[in-house]
């Protein structure tokens, strides 16, 4: 397993591609963040919300990390994609034959990317929020830097969760745009869905989980199928 | 070795390989011959464990290829031309298959070299040309100092040189007892690199033989005549010979070019040309080929 991910880390990281995706992940989740808070400030400032009005942080890096599961999955099936609109795929496949191990590999290097993109951007979009809130930021009772740190551990966890249903998507649809579509839509397209029924989808639980309530099992449980549905296709697939 | 047992293939309807039982022994240079959709690239693929056998089997020294541990160290193989992320340079593309097999980051550079791609192997894959992406795959195939080489269509876009580098290689690997297969659709590249040819048609073994046999056996005697060749053909006639004529061009098989000359001395026919036209691989092959497509057609007709 270790041979197979040093392979997929250094090849994953020997092209352009994946690194502007990361770059616009760590912009993407703070920028809108910011420009939500922004939001409630001039709604404000126009008496458009009560002058009292409070925000939390999280409010507004719901949405952006919404945003930002769309930028990442860009990033998640590019090492799965790219390899079958190069035909690399194949040599790959003759490297290592037990295919679940070549996906395994490329899904560890893309969801421990995520994990920490996540850590980092989810931080720094909360603590920017509150920087920009000010007056208007609902009270941290443990204070800024741990509500910043929380809230970036679970944008963490639901990127990394997120990279992992979007690697297996890629490996079962193979085409770039059509694996992206779907995963913009199970990402957060979905979202439209009654309450009801989107928290059971990927995107409604990645929102649930960010928000700050209870546990993403729900997350957990899709990338979890979605792996062994697309290493079971992978193995019985020609290649 | 590669063995092929009862080996069968289909894609939905279509019957890409049909029972193909050969072997291909180390030592020697096989080539792999048939027109398109003949089933070479399946053969290949099936070798490979890319594709699963419908039925029937395929390994390699007795193993199925999925079953081997850091395959590319047993088996090297270049199949498809620019199989390469044209962003990526040669040395991370082949790093990163040698990682995944444990081969040392020094026996990357070796087979860069090796193939002559040392001066560019930093470079973006994606300016290569043809030949230089033909190398890329070699190097690929030889990474893992392999027992086992194939190659699919590999003199593809190789200058002259590089074409000239690529027999001498396959020649030494096959010497020092290697197996290596290698598909062309370019008859004359195989007449002078390949020891033994596989032929396929339609997904079928046509014929597994040394290419000797294939080639220069019974070359037809030509003769060329600006006189009646009629007397000439009467004269073979009579020694039990069945020749051809065509306008002012006859055309005799299993005579030595001597006789036919000694004879038309006699006739006093003046002689333009005279020689014994070598049967070309090409003519053999369409022979074979021609032979499978009447074979094809006859249940077809029986039907009618």
């Amino acid at each position: 397993m270790m041979a197979a991910v040093r392979a997929e880390w250094g090849r994953t990281w020997s092209v352009r591609a994946p690194w502007v995706t990361l770059a616009a992940v760590l912009v993407t989740v703070p920028l809108v963040a910011t420009v939500l808070a922004n939001d409630v400030v001039h709604a404000v400032s126009t008496g458009e919300l009560p002058p009292g009005t409070s925000t939390a942080p999280a409010e507004a890096l719901g949405p952006a990390v919404q945003l930002g599961l769309v930028v990442l999955a860009a990033l998640a099936m590019h090492p799965v994609t790219t390899e079958y609109a190069t035909g690399t795929a194949r040599l790959t496949f003759q490297a290592e034959p037990r295919r679940w191990l070549v996906l395994a590999a490329k899904t560890a290097v893309v969801t421990l990317t995520a994990l920490l993109a996540g850590v980092a951007t989810g931080t720094a979009a909360t603590l920017a929020v509150r920087a920009y809130l000010g007056e208007h930021a609902a009270p941290a009772p443990d204070g800024a830097v741990a509500e910043a740190l929380r809230a970036g551990l679970r944008t963490g966890v639901v990127l990394a969760l997120a990279a992992i249903l979007t690697a297996a998507l890629a490996a079962l649809v193979r085409h770039a745009v059509g694996t992206l579509a779907l995963a913009a839509a199970l990402l957060a397209g979905v979202l439209v869905l009654p309450d009801p029924v989107a928290r059971w989808t990927p995107a409604g639980a990645a929102a649930t989980f960010v928000a700050g309530e209870g546990a993403p099992w729900v997350l957990a449980a899709w990338a979890a199928v979605g792996f062994a549905v697309a290493v079971g296709v992978l193995e019985r697939r020609d290649a | 070795m590669i063995t092929f047992a009862h080996a069968m293939k289909r894609y939905g309807p279509t019957t890409a390989l049909d029972d193909l039982t050969v072997t291909v022994r180390p030592g020697r240079v096989t080539g792999l011959l048939g027109p398109n959709g003949a089933g070479k690239s399946t053969a290949l693929r099936l070798a490979l464990g890319l594709d699963h056998a419908t039925a029937g089997a395929v390994t390699v020294h007795g193993t199925p290829y999925r079953a081997l541990r850091h395959p590319l160290r047993t088996v090297g193989a270049h199949v498809d031309a620019r199989a390469f992320h044209p962003g990526r340079s040669a040395r991370a593309h082949l790093t990163a298959l040698a990682r995944y097999n444990r081969i040392s980051a020094r026996r990357v550079d070796e087979v860069l070299g090796l193939v002559g791609l040392s001066d560019v192997a930093g470079k973006r894959a994606g300016g290569f040309s043809l030949g230089m992406a033909q190398r890329l795959g070699l190097a690929g195939a030889l990474l893992g100092d392999p027992e086992v080489v194939l190659l699919d269509e590999p003199v593809n876009g190789l200058d002259t040189d590089g074409v000239l580098w690529l027999r001498g290689l396959l020649r030494d690997l096959a010497d020092q007892g290697r197996t290596v297969l290698l598909s062309s659709h370019l008859l004359s590249e195989l007449e002078v690199t390949a020891d033994h040819v596989v032929v396929l048609g339609r997904g079928r073994l046509l014929a597994d033989v040394p290419i000797a046999d294939l080639v220069g056996r019974d070359a037809p005697v030509v003769v060329r005549t600006p006189d009646d060749p009629a007397p000439l053909a009467h004269a073979l006639v009579a020694s039990g010979h069945h020749p051809q004529v065509d306008g002012h061009a006859l055309t005799v098989e299993g005579v030595d070019v001597e006789l036919v000359g000694d004879l038309a001395h006699a006739l006093s026919l003046r002689l333009h040309h005279l020689a014994a036209a070598p049967v070309t691989l090409e003519a053999r092959y369409l022979d074979l080929v021609a032979d499978d497509v009447q074979y094809r057609a006859r249940p077809e007709e029986r039907i009618a």
